[in-house]
């Protein structure tokens, strides 16, 4: 009973822990091959009027893990990409000059969670 | 004197093997998980704290060799396993890893949760501990 018991657990976790290793393995091992393009955002401004900037911000996801929740703050604002799979995903965000106090657009800090399930926030400053 | 002669020996094989065990428990939780969540995630991770935790495996795992027969010995292993899980969850503290990496005048702030993954590797090894504990202890009664 418990021999049956025992190699039950064993099987069990072993497909559960690697269920679960598998896409933190995979994002890391396609990460530390390109990462410097691996995860790629970049923003073009655009003025508007005298008072309003239309901000375009872009992301370029090159792995197959997908990426839920993904977010990104800049100016104490957050722009909200959601799931993220292998592609290209814009954003256009209208914002008031006034808004930028410091004058500068700045990302501040980017999370999502790898597979859902391992949350990642990278905070700049 | 002849008695005891006879006796002593096996008592120190138990009292070997157990220590061994112990052994066995502090590299995996302490040493061997640890360095497989380092590689794996590409994090430096301290342990080396923990070392003074390794006489309390051996203890540990001494104590329930000696007493295999005894109901005692089913707590000792189980505690074994959650000294062991105890010190993998301090270690990589909670499963939230942390490192700063400075960069063209900033620093670089990162932050990676695995505790899903922590915690089924915990819950999974207890699991195991218990059903194991028992199965020692019934199958040594039985013999």
């Amino acid at each position: 009973m418990f021999t049956a018991a025992k190699v039950g657990v064993a099987v069990v976790s072993a497909i559960v822990v690697l269920s679960l290793i598998s896409p933190l393995a995979t994002f890391i091992l396609e990460l530390s091959e390109n990462p410097s393009k691996y995860i790629y955002v970049e923003g073009a401004v655009k003025l508007l009027n005298e008072t309003h900037i239309e901000l375009m911000i872009s992301l370029t996801y090159s792995g197959r893990v997908p990426l839920r929740d993904f977010t990104i703050a800049f100016n104490g604002m957050e722009v909200v990409f959601g799931d993220v799979t292998m592609g290209d995903y814009t954003k256009t965000v209208v914002l008031s000059i006034g808004e930028l106090s410091s004058g500068l657009l700045r990302i501040t800090e980017v999370s999502y969670k790898i597979a859902g399930l391992y949350r990642v926030r990278v905070r700049v400053g | 004197m002849k008695g005891t002669g006879k006796a002593l020996p096996p008592v120190l094989k138990k009292a070997f093997s157990g220590a061994l065990v112990g052994l066995t428990y502090y590299l995996v939780y302490a040493v061997l998980l640890p360095q497989v969540f380092s590689t794996l995630l590409k994090t430096p991770i301290e342990a080396g704290y923990v070392t003074s935790f390794i006489a309390l495996f051996i203890a540990l795992g001494t104590a329930e060799s000696v007493l295999r027969s005894h109901p005692i010995s089913i707590p000792l292993r189980v505690i074994s396993k959650l000294l062991g899980a105890l010190i993998l969850y301090v270690v990589l503290n909670g499963g939230h890893l942390e490192v700063e990496v400075p960069a063209e005048g900033v620093v670089i702030h990162a932050e990676l949760d695995v505790s899903p993954l922590l915690h089924a590797v915990i819950l999974f090894s207890l699991l195991y501990g218990f059903i194991d504990a028992f199965s020692y202890y019934t199958t040594r009664n039985a013999t």
